[in-house]
């Protein structure tokens, strides 16, 4: 469903991508591995569509389209869903009425009715089980006051109720605990289907002990330099970066 | 001396004759106002209070100092009544239409025209001493010319059920003109009191509002006062509003100002003894080619007093925000309380704002801060909620919302709450869609 081929990306002026290809299917979960630097966040908020990167050679194919041609909001309606790993702060922007907005947005997208203010609580309520948040996040402004577990949660709160096909996850282990990592792991888990993709972008292998990836990918200077199954993942942690790190 | 002033001075030739009967305090009070006035004129932007606004279109627009009061509709009257109460003050190109406006019994509301006569010993001590003459070439002109205006007297003890809506209007269909606004408001002691005032027009192209408030708060008088401001945007609106405090009392503001060609308001607080709390709140939101300037001046004159300001500004289009906000902590004023901060939001690339907050510290046991600060639309805000399918029109108009939001939501007039917002959406759209153009 995501075709990436032979992709450079720059931001202010500095290319970081230098050539990625990546083949992404139906239902696959992608983990996508790498030293700090080597360009991971950069492939998450290419694909979503940061207006800072500046994608100067090569194409992304998703379900058939031309990605890059598409805009942010667009590709959010078509399915994409970026997980930040530093989610921002909205003051004076209630997080239940941000989160109503995103949901009917993608609702009018896919031709359903949107949900009134009690409609979307009881729908938010269910979703808000699969990632142990409660009702008190609701009226506060978006992420504001929020520990970083509970930022990391509110992404994977808006991933359960948007239900995009494709989500990517920047780093969202950073920065948690071993608790916050299960639950987190657990919500993610529960969100698996064959007809959702993920791409996980970790820098620890850790995460990928509750999640397991179908794929495993090394990025390193702005090219994936080694691919393979789960094994990869647990060979890095074992050997290190410098094990894969080119002659 | 200019065309213009040649006018005003020759308003205040015709006002002496119909107005005889002024007491001599009064007269007085004229006579010194218009010399300072024809001797000053208007002021320019080489004074320094005057530095970021540019009143020269006021200047060297002839309006007709005495203008004419047309006849309202009965539609227009109804309209202007809808949802505010009871208690509803009309004012009419400046002076106080009695028959269609009523007040709960034991509010005591007199045209101040009449009252400066008839109730003279009342007047006397207040007025033009709060703002007087010489604060500028503005309330020197209303000085001199009003002639008419509200006293409104809160007794003592009574606490007001329903806030008092006092409607502003200006309706001219053959053309505008300089309307004199002229309020004095006295809260008595232990009194509670709740006003609103609104500045709206109906068929008008124009004009020029030079509205001078003063108010006295009694010891343990609580007043609870916002301002709107949604004038014709060809209007010219001046306001200067001194409230003057005494123990113990408390004085809650907010001031919306969306409307007018150009506009100065001034708030000035005089906490003149112990113990009294004032809050000042307010929201200017500019688009096209307006010019706003909301000025804050809060005086700390004695011990225990407690002040706080918050202003935010959206500037939209070429429009320019002034703000210049003033603490003056006066010797006497020990363990004073005294916070003030200014945020602004451009939302163009040729929006201006100046902004000025000023602390005047001469006691040595205070807490005071202040602050402002300048900012646009964060794009990393934008773009998170582009991500999640918000287009960016509305993720634009969904980050102003939450900027304006932060200070109704502050402020202690829960009471308004709703319409405040109800008003800065509506400004908001019109902002944002200009932007578009």
């Amino acid at each position: 469903m995501l075709e990436i081929k032979n992709l450079h990306v720059s931001v202010e002026g500095v290319e970081i991508l230098k050539g990625i290809d990546l083949s992404v299917k139906t239902g696959e979960v992608h983990a996508i591995m790498g030293p700090n630097g080597s360009g991971k966040s950069t492939l998450t908020r290419v694909l979503a569509g940061h207006p800072s990167y500046v994608v100067m050679q090569g194409t992304a194919i998703y379900e058939g389209k031309d990605l890059f041609q598409m805009a942010i909001e667009e590709r959010a309606r078509q399915g994409i869903f970026l997980a930040f790993q530093y989610p921002i702060d909205i003051p004076g922007v209630n997080n239940a009425y941000f989160l109503k907005t995103a949901v009917n947005e993608m609702r009018k997208a896919k031709g359903l009715e949107e949900l009134d203010a009690m409609e979307f609580l009881e729908f938010l309520k269910e979703k808000m089980k699969i990632v142990e948040m409660d009702e008190s996040f609701l009226n506060r402004p978006v992420n504001e006051g929020f520990s970083g577990g509970e930022k990391k949660r509110n992404e994977i709160l808006q991933l359960a109720a948007l239900g995009p096909r494709l989500a990517i996850l920047d780093e969202t282990d950073s920065g948690l605990d071993i608790d916050a990592l299960k639950t987190i792991s657990e919500g993610v888990n529960r969100l698996r289907s064959p007809n959702r993709s993920f791409i996980l972008v970790t820098h620890y292998q850790r995460m990928l002990n509750y999640i397991t990836p179908d794929h495993v990918h090394v990025l390193m200077g702005g090219k994936i330099v080694m691919s393979g199954g789960k094994d990869l993942a647990f060979k890095l942690e074992e050997k290190g970066y410098e094990w894969v790190r080119p002659d | 001396m200019g065309k213009s002033i040649e006018q005003y001075q020759k308003a205040f030739e015709r006002l002496r004759v119909t107005r005889k009967n002024d007491p001599p305090w009064l007269l007085r009070l004229r006579e010194d106002a218009m010399t300072s006035f024809v001797k000053k004129g208007f002021p320019t932007t080489k004074e320094d209070a005057w530095r970021y606004t540019d009143v020269t279109a006021i200047r060297e627009a002839s309006f007709d100092p005495l203008g004419t009061i047309p006849e309202l509709s009965q539609e227009t009257v109804e309209a202007l009544k809808q949802k505010r109460g009871r208690n509803f003050l009309l004012v009419v190109n400046g002076k106080f239409s009695r028959e269609h406006s009523s007040v709960e019994e034991d509010i005591d509301v007199t045209d101040l025209g009449e009252a400066v006569i008839s109730r003279s010993d009342l007047v006397e001590p207040h007025l033009g001493r709060c703002v007087t003459p010489a604060n500028d070439a503005f309330s020197a002109l209303s000085a001199g010319l009003f002639k008419q205006g509200l006293l409104i007297c809160i007794p003592e003890n009574l606490i007001v059920k329903e806030p008092i809506h006092m409607m502003f209007f200006a309706h001219a269909p053959k053309g505008g003109g300089l309307f004199q606004v002229r309020n004095l408001i006295m809260a008595g002691k232990k009194s509670k009191v709740a006003i609103v005032e609104t500045y709206a027009a109906g068929n008008i192209k124009t004009y020029f509002t030079n509205a001078v408030t003063e108010i006295i708060l009694e010891e343990d008088a609580k007043m609870e006062h916002c301002k709107i401001q949604q004038e014709h945007p060809g209007a010219f609106h001046i306001a200067t509003t001194q409230v003057v405090q005494h123990r113990r009392s408390s004085f809650v503001s907010f001031a919306l100002s969306t409307g007018a060609r150009l506009m100065r308001n001034d708030c000035r607080v005089a906490l003149a003894a112990e113990d009294t709390f004032c809050e000042l709140n307010g929201l200017y939101l500019g688009d096209k080619d307006q010019v706003l300037d909301q000025q804050t001046f809060v005086d700390h004159q004695k011990p225990d007093g407690k002040s706080d300001q918050f202003f935010k500004g959206l500037l939209a289009g070429n429009s320019k925000g002034v703000f210049h906000g003033q603490v003056m902590v006066r010797q006497d004023a020990q363990r004073t309380d005294a916070h003030q901060a200014n945020k602004n939001l451009l939302l163009s690339d040729t929006a201006k704002i100046d902004t000025q907050p000023q602390l005047e510290i001469l006691a040595d046991n205070v807490k005071c801060s202040h602050g402002a600060a300048i900012g646009q639309l964060q794009e990393e805000a934008l773009f998170y909620l582009r991500s999640r399918g918000i287009d960016e029109e509305d993720a634009g108009r969904m980050l102003a919302q939450g900027f304006a939001r932060e200070v109704i939501e502050r402020s202690s007039l829960g009471f308004m709450k709703e319409i405040l917002l109800e008003l800065v959406n509506k400004k908001l759209s019109q902002q944002l869609y200009s932007e578009k153009e």
